[in-house]
């Protein structure tokens, strides 16, 4: 029975969601704000019990630095209290300086030095060879492009057109890409299916009426 | 007459009848399914190798972070069974973590394939496998498992101690053989902070993410890699066991017709304009 | 002006951590302490997040006591953010409920991605010049490559399209994730010599 609700509701909620294909409509709002109170309510409940277990009873059996991350995190809170914002700001600038610090760590190896050494050496199979100079032409030639600061004269404005070249066909694949996975057929399993299609059934009535009333009141 | 061309339809009519052929064309493999062949490709191939060659007794950690549309479909069904087929094969161990940017439902994803999708018969939970759950935190707790897993966090998913589980105790991130994600979003995170390991990684990600993915694909530091719906619809005929991921690739056959004849009528129609 | 007030202070305990990190990765010293920091970075990332939260809810009163325009949806996101988060932790069935009947759907369907990626083919790609035409012609190569009907279609589909994936696609990524890189540590320079400071608000 929870399942054959569970389920009308779920059709229900596509269909409410569908609705602004139609026009714009106190249901369709409804829902968007209903997400909204959800979608927050479910991070900070993650948030909520990962802060308990991993630092608040830490804390509370005295462990040194989630003692201190604790106290660091209720700093931010200060921003609230006049002439204590200052504070506030310590915990944010030691936030930023620990993603800074993890986001460029791995930037040198992983975003550089291995991209450099990939396809650079010279194996056996003569197509593969040939592609991978290709690439390498590619590479140079787009980031070519992106240098701004030099004129575009004969020779880097060249370069600069090949790489123009390479890119629309590498954004061609990730536009391509992005049309292939489109599909709704998931939410159309729910629709056409028991018990979904009452709720569909429900849902098409409503809006041919709509369709009908608004006719005739355009003919009145 | 007026002499207006049926095209000469309003903004919101022409939108209109898009969206409506999106719903008809995804309707009709619901009412009656193609069932076009599937071609494996190399990708899909090499990933199941992979997966199929850990060696004996190894401990691999799976993040998990694909979209709400595979908590519908189930489209990770698949290789979560393989993960249960290698513990019992092979006595691999297997850790489940979510560092997911939609939030808990990563966790509730990880949740959902341990309680319906899975068959745990001759495992046991924190010998076998563990659930550390959804950790906030995204990039920082990528970094924090690449320098040392047993910090990540206190508990696992259902309050127990970390240090109390069996299969955490003395683990050390060097111990992992392979890393796996599945994601919706930009790989460059799991990248930087799993590429300078030097071990195995695996990649599960939508279309357009691989796209993007390609130069870490070339480059090695991916091992192996599903490409979005069509990757794991393979993985599933490989494996052997189907759900509504295989089925999306009917709708997925109509919907690509579909996107090319708008991209050819929206230029015919252009080019008539500014004839 | 007190030390602690003045704007390097908060630039030094950036820099800090930043270096830190940094000095532990290259040289290996220092494992537990930077682990704990790194770990830091995570937990104060939830802190921010409930700030985040609170910014969003005094909003949504200030509609609600003013009687803005769309007051009543603001009741209904309290609402709903209330049911729901008091509902994880006295009834969880009701939560998972929740989750599987009335969340899921709607975070699949709002974004109505499908629906706007073929409004914009229909609207957006067109073209006025080769470099269109190279880009549209990608486009379609790529999607008769992934969707199975392409090589039901032509053979041929499958091996173009994974040509143009593994040559100039994986080139414009690796030049732009070497970009990427850079642009990172030109960003942390800028950052450690105190020119950028934007997460101080400026």
């Amino acid at each position: 029975m929870s399942d054959f609700i569970g389920t009308l509701v779920f059709t229900g909620m596509i269909l409410i969601i569908w609705t602004i294909f139609y026009k714009e409509n106190p249901f369709y709002k409804a829902v968007s704000s209903m997400s909204v109170g959800l979608m927050l309510a479910f991070w900070l409940k993650g948030g909520f019990d990962t802060l308990y277990k991993d630092v608040v009873k830490p804390a509370m059996g005295l462990q040194p630095s989630r003692l201190a991350v604790l106290i660091l995190g209720l700093l931010i809170f200060m921003r609230f209290f006049k002439g204590l914002e200052f504070v506030s700001k310590w915990p944010i600038a030691i936030l930023a300086g620990v993603g800074t610090g993890i986001a460029t760590k791995g930037a040198v190896s992983a975003m550089i030095l291995s991209q450099i050494t990939a396809s650079s050496f010279v194996g056996a199979d003569m197509f593969t060879n040939i592609n991978n100079l290709l690439i390498w032409v590619g590479t140079i030639a787009t980031l070519v492009y992106f240098l701004f600061s030099f004129e575009r004269g004969p020779v880097i404005g060249t370069v600069s057109k090949v790489g123009q070249v390479y890119m629309m066909l590498a954004f061609g694949v990730v536009f391509g890409m992005s049309v292939y996975g489109s599909s709704v057929l998931t939410q159309m399993t729910y629709l056409l299916e028991y018990p979904g299609y009452i709720a569909t059934a429900v849902a098409v009535l409503v809006i041919i009426a709509d369709i009908v009333i608004s006719m005739q009141k355009k003919a009145s | 007459m007026s002499g207006k061309k049926w095209y000469n339809l309003s903004v919101d009519a022409q939108d209109s009848l898009v969206y409506l052929f999106v719903i008809l064309l995804c309707g009709v493999p619901v009412i009656h399914p193609l069932g076009l062949p599937l071609a494996i490709n190399e990708s899909t191939s090499h990933f199941y190798e992979v997966l199929n060659d850990i060696p004996e007794g190894s401990t691999i950690l799976w993040n998990e972070g694909y979209m709400v549309q595979s908590y519908v479909s189930g489209s990770e069904i698949a290789f979560y069974r393989m993960f249960f087929d290698l513990i019992r094969d092979k006595d691999v161990k297997v850790i489940f973590v979510s560092t997911c940017v939609d939030g808990p439902l990563g966790g509730a994803m990880i949740q959902k394939m341990l309680d319906d999708g899975v068959d745990k018969t001759n495992t046991v939970y924190g010998v076998d496998y563990v659930n550390l759950g959804w950790l906030p935190g995204f990039e920082a707790v990528l970094a924090a498992i690449a320098q040392d897993i047993q910090s990540v966090t206190q508990e696992d998913a259902y309050g127990t101690p970390v240090s109390a589980i069996e299969i955490m105790q003395g683990l050390t991130t060097d111990d992992l053989y392979l890393l796996g994600f599945s994601c919706g979003v930009s790989v460059d995170p799991w990248m930087r902070q799993w590429g300078p390991l030097g071990k195995p990684i695996l990649m599960v990600g939508g279309e357009s993410m691989v796209a993007t993915a390609m130069g870490y694909i070339n480059a090695g530091t991916v091992e192996a890699y599903l490409n979005g719906n069509r990757g794991m619809a393979e993985f599933e005929k490989l494996y052997g066991f189907y759900t509504l991921q295989t089925a999306i690739m009917d709708s997925v056959n109509l919907m690509s017709l579909y996107g090319i004849i708008l991209i050819v009528l929206s230029n015919v129609l252009f080019g008539r304009k500014k004839g | 002006m007190s030390v602690l007030k003045q704007k390097e202070f908060a630039v030094i305990l950036f820099v800090v951590p930043l270096v830190f990190i940094l000095f532990n990765f290259y040289t290996g010293i220092a494992n537990p302490q930077a682990t704990e920091l790194i770990n830091w970075g995570a937990y104060l990332w939830n802190f921010s997040m409930i700030i985040g939260t609170y910014s969003m809810f005094r909003k949504h009163l200030l509609t609600i006591t003013e009687k803005q325009k769309d007051w009543p949806y603001s009741i209904i996101m309290f609402v709903s953010f209330f049911v729901y988060i008091i509902t994880g932790y006295i009834h969880p069935p009701t939560f998972q409920w929740i989750l599987d009947y009335v969340q899921t759907p709607i975070m699949m369907t709002i974004w109505v991605g499908a629906f706007t990626t073929f409004t914009m083919i229909f609207r957006g790609a067109r073209t006025r010049n080769w470099l269109g035409v190279l880009l549209l012609l990608s486009t379609v190569l790529t999607v008769l490559r992934m969707a199975p009907i392409g090589e039901a279609i032509w053979s041929g589909f499958p091996i173009i399209g994974n040509w143009i994936n593994e040559v100039p696609n994986t080139a414009v990524m690796r030049a732009i994730t070497i970009g990427m890189g850079i642009g990172l540590l030109a960003t942390m320079t800028r950052e450690l010599l105190g020119k950028e400071t934007h997460y101080l608000g400026e």
